[in-house]
């Protein structure tokens, strides 16, 4: 299974690791409502703050780039939604626009940083 | 990389389910979703949702809504003409996080900000676990403190900004403090930049923890002395370029009134000037103080015999700890770096339980069950401490009030004047801004001269939305002269001598003083019975009348 494909399987825990404790947290409120909420926390902040972890994928394991990538996840979504706002970009757009921009930007430094991995690799071995 | 995570994330979850479970049950009653603001205890917290529910209502940051002008024309013509110059960053992110999960802002508002506490908690674990991830463990429990006494008080009273900003500034901690990675400093200007934005004056402190983790590479780590400058000097440089816009603002508004200035003040100084009663005092610990002294110093030595770069992060602690009375910009409240104090201080109560640990390892051939034993023997006895923390109910705003919000929001003409007869509650000023309307908010002398011989009301208070967040266009042009601080003051007209008949709708709260209260129905009566006004609205809490006669009709039957 491929680094991707076993991350992607990972974050899906995560979720429904952030559901059962939304759950136990607050039990007088419905499992649709706590998804709700859970999606809303991933789409905005985990998945593009994961996603830009990316170029920093060798330095940090899974749960160290989920939780570091949270906090950047807020700080890069709040910094580019403050500035959206100064180029007239309706707050009802953004959070559709913003993560997909952030994610893949992170995909494509993922694709950057594979390929330039997989050249030193290729260096080492030819050396 | 290593914080270790991994070796004790077990401990770590169960501790923040503990923490959430028993902060969403004091704020939240344990639900995500309710009928009216619940957990907003006292004005400020309204005071900063004002401008996430106004984003969320225009979709806009820095659109001004039309409640605040006159009449429409004059809202399609002015309504971009100003710019927000309160921090935005934690507004613009509730405000997302509701549009996109459809959920109440004033819901979304303070489970965010609980939501960063936690987050600031697990980062705290992970700066301490790079020294010691067994000690980081055993600093968890004392953070439950935060929830409880004073400490708390920094959630319900709305202290957020500050909460938003202290999140990402233990962010930068942390990754200063790891071992370095490539490109370490586009992370940190970014995270530098969205801390000034929250709240200023956190970018001010990430600069003195930046000199203290200067002063440990000085001391142990000299040969890395000009990567660790070199570092630091490309941060700044993605912070001045991230940040250009958002500063220059901060100058010509903020700056202008005085608040980019630092200040410093004796202890003394302090109690005589600000005698405050939400002030933190180190006694706010109870019985945890000589553990904290000694766990301290127990500390300190460990540090300093593994030379590890925490020490950075323990000098700034203490140095901050040690001088909450040199402050920056942030006035009288300077003082609130201490509402962090169980996250901050919580690894002297590990460092003790560390060594407690040390001692029974060395005592026992079979430690396994050392570990868990001590870690939950702590939490359950901080639990026991805090518990029970009881939901404090919905706080300023019952949901029978918010009924009448609601109300307002849906009957009430968006020009319309709304006067608020005097309350009790009404000092709690920011808490009526959710009426969103344009607002005369009666006080306690308004009440005493109010007399049903004169229409005139007195001292009413306006709160003005337009300069409590906005700033004018000119005022923030980054490249003209600001007038800022003369056209505050000129906006700033809080209190207003009105006619009772200049205004359309007429609001009474009925949770009041008897004295307060005695005096508002009987004036209102008295409009009833004269048919200037007739009541649209009562539910036993609030009643809301609508005034059914023009202005000067209205002063002939007054006098009549």
């Amino acid at each position: 299974m491929s680094e991707t494909m076993k991350d992607i399987k990972r974050l899906g825990y995560t979720f429904i690791l952030v559901i059962m404790v939304l759950k136990i947290v607050f039990y007088n409120t419905n499992i649709l409502t706590l998804g709700r909420m859970s999606i809303g926390i991933f789409w905005l902040f985990v998945l593009p703050g994961f996603s830009i972890m990316e170029l920093w994928r060798n330095s940090f394991d899974f749960i160290e780039r989920i939780i570091a990538g949270t906090v950047l996840g807020i700080a890069i979504v709040g910094l580019l939604s403050y500035n959206a706002t100064l180029i007239n970009i309706s707050i009802h757009i953004q959070y559709i626009i913003l993560p997909i921009i952030v994610i893949g930007v992170g995909f494509i430094l993922s694709k950057k940083c594979k390929k330039s991995s997989s050249k030193s690799l290729g260096k080492e071995h030819s050396t | 990389m290593k914080t270790s995570f991994k070796s004790h994330q077990f401990f770590l979850l169960i501790f923040i389910v503990v923490f959430l479970f028993l902060g969403a049950g004091k704020f939240f009653d344990h639900k995500i979703t309710h009928p009216s603001p619940t957990g907003y205890m006292a004005s400020d917290a309204f005071t900063h949702n004002w401008l996430a529910q106004n984003t969320y209502d225009t979709n806009y940051l820095n659109e001004l809504p039309p409640y605040t002008f006159e009449n429409e024309q004059q809202y399609l013509e002015k309504r971009n003409e100003r710019k927000v110059y309160h921090p935005a960053i934690l507004p613009i992110i509730t405000a997302s996080i509701s549009r996109l999960t459809n959920f109440a802002v004033y819901d979304i508002n303070i489970i965010v900000v609980l939501l960063l506490v936690t987050l600031s908690i697990i980062l705290n674990y992970a700066i301490l676990s790079q020294f010691n991830s067994l000690l980081a463990v055993f600093s968890l429990p004392l953070t439950l403190l935060f929830l409880q006494r004073k400490f708390a008080i920094s959630l319900s009273w709305g202290w957020w900004d500050f909460i938003t900003a202290e999140f990402f500034l233990l962010a930068i901690i942390l990754i200063f403090t790891l071992k370095p990675f490539k490109q370490r400093y586009l992370m940190g200007g970014i995270l530098i930049t969205v801390a000034f934005m929250s709240h200023g004056v956190e970018a001010g402190y990430a600069a003195l923890f930046v000199a203290f983790l200067f002063l440990y590479v000085l001391l142990f780590q000299r040969k890395k002395t000009i990567g660790f400058l070199t570092e630091q000097i490309k941060t700044a440089i993605v912070v001045v370029i991230a940040s250009a816009y958002a500063v220059l603002i901060f100058l010509k508004t903020w700056g202008e009134i005085g608040g980019s200035q630092i200040y410093a003040m004796s202890y003394q100084d302090f109690i005589t000037n600000h005698n405050l009663n939400y002030f933190i005092h180190f006694a706010e610990f109870i019985d945890f103080r000589a553990i904290i002294v000694i766990g301290l110093l127990i500390l300190g030595g460990l540090l300093w015999k593994s030379k590890s770069r925490v020490i950075g992060y323990y000098l700034f602690v203490i140095f901050m700890s040690l001088t909450p009375y040199l402050y920056f910009t942030a006035g009288e409240r300077g003082f609130q770096w201490r509402f962090f104090w169980p996250i901050y201080l919580s690894m002297a109560f590990g460092s003790v339980v560390y060594l407690v640990y040390l001692f029974l390892k060395s005592q026992y051939k079979n430690s396994m069950f050392i570990k868990p034993a001590l870690f939950l023997g702590c939490l359950g006895i901080v639990v026991f401490i805090v518990y029970p923390l009881p939901f404090n109910g919905p706080g300023v705003i019952d949901p029978a009030s918010y009924e009448a919000y609601n109300w307002v929001q849906n009957n009430v003409g968006q020009h319309d004047d709304v006067l608020i007869m005097p309350s009790l509650t009404n000092n709690q000023i920011s808490s009526l801004y959710l009426l969103k309307r344009d607002l005369f908010v009666g006080r306690p002398e308004t009440s005493q001269k109010m007399s049903v011989d004169n229409p005139n009301l007195l001292l009413l208070q306006n709160p003005g939305m337009e300069s409590i967040y906005f700033c004018l266009q000119e005022d923030c042009n980054p490249f003209g002269t600001s007038q800022f601080a003369e056209n505050s003051l000129k906006q700033n007209r809080p209190y207003e001598n009105r006619s009772v008949c200049s205004f359309n709708y007429i609001y009474v709260s009925l949770r009041n003083n008897q004295e307060m209260g005695s005096k508002n129905i009987a004036y209102i009566q008295n409009l009833i019975n004269k048919n200037i006004t007739s009541p649209v609205f009562n539910n036993q809490v609030v009643v809301i009348t609508k005034n059914i006669v023009n202005q000067n009709e209205c002063e002939t039957k007054f006098n009549s």
